[in-house]
């Protein structure tokens, strides 16, 4: 059974994924991060894109 | 706090770049399938991201040379695997292995992406959860997508996510069930009758 969605139905439901991320908790160290320090051939393009830590500060988890 | 803003705008980029490429193999009458942690990003909205486009192929796959011209004629260089266009790393994979055909397509005017299932997503997480090793950030994506699942911000069908999780490839439905269980209590949202058939 192939589900089928705009984009723009889709991205309505982005605040309340994000509310649901929120209660359940984010994860922690996204595989991104663990690319960075791994493969070299991503790695420089990644850093460029992402930062040293793959964390820049647009995607850093909510303030302590 | 989460900048949603630019986060949409990452992913978003993304995602434009992933229905052209699609579109380019398409034409070439390839079926490209995004998969891997770029869907369980677009399922969970949890910070989970590999950053790159990962897409596989439905059957058959396009051979080194057809990749390259595809991808050439959409401005990137000659590569065996990793492809970059403006500046978002494309992972074309080769023919996938999918046990579920249940897809979620994203269609936009520009074109549309078909998305790994999110219940194989979920039984890959749980996987990866406990195999080869404990791996919490895994465990904690199978959390997400079933959170939105239980929240109703993600289609999934409880079913063949059981269907999929019983598999002798993946042998999760323990993991499952207790992760269900769990995020259930965590939300406060009681399951469903629907949900405890299918458990039960």
């Amino acid at each position: 059974m192939e589900r089928v969605f705009t984009l723009e139905e889709w991205e309505k439901k982005r605040e309340a994924r994000y509310e649901v991320a929120r209660k359940i908790g984010f994860v922690q160290r996204s595989p991104l991060q663990h690319q960075l320090g791994k493969f070299s051939v991503k790695k420089a393009a990644l850093e460029k894109l992402y930062g040293q830590y793959g964390q820049p500060i647009s995607r850093t988890t909510p303030e302590a | 706090m989460v900048n949603t803003d630019n986060l949409s705008h990452e992913q978003l980029l993304r995602l434009e770049i992933a229905i052209e490429v699609c579109a380019a193999f398409r034409k070439k009458g390839f079926k490209p399938i995004l998969y891997g942690g770029a869907t369980v990003e677009l399922y969970t909205q949890g910070l989970y991201s590999t950053g790159d486009v990962g897409l596989g192929f439905l059957r058959t796959a396009p051979n080194l040379t057809e990749k390259n011209e595809v991808m050439s004629a959409l401005g990137c260089r000659d590569s065996v695997r990793l492809f970059k266009l403006r500046e978002i790393i494309i992972d074309l994979g080769g023919a996938a292995e999918f046990y579920s055909n249940n897809f979620i397509t994203i269609t936009t005017p520009q074109g549309s992406l078909r998305l790994e299932s999110p219940e194989e997503s979920l039984a890959r997480r749980l996987l990866y959860s406990i195999y080869p090793s404990t791996n919490e950030d895994q465990l904690q994506a199978a959390k997400l997508l079933i959170a939105q699942a239980l929240s109703g911000n993600l289609p999934l069908d409880w079913t063949e996510a059981r269907r999929v999780a019983r598999l002798p490839g993946f042998k999760v439905e323990k993991e499952l069930l207790q992760l269900v269980q769990e995020c259930s209590q965590k939300l406060n949202l009681p399951l469903s009758d629907e949900l405890l058939g299918v458990f039960s």
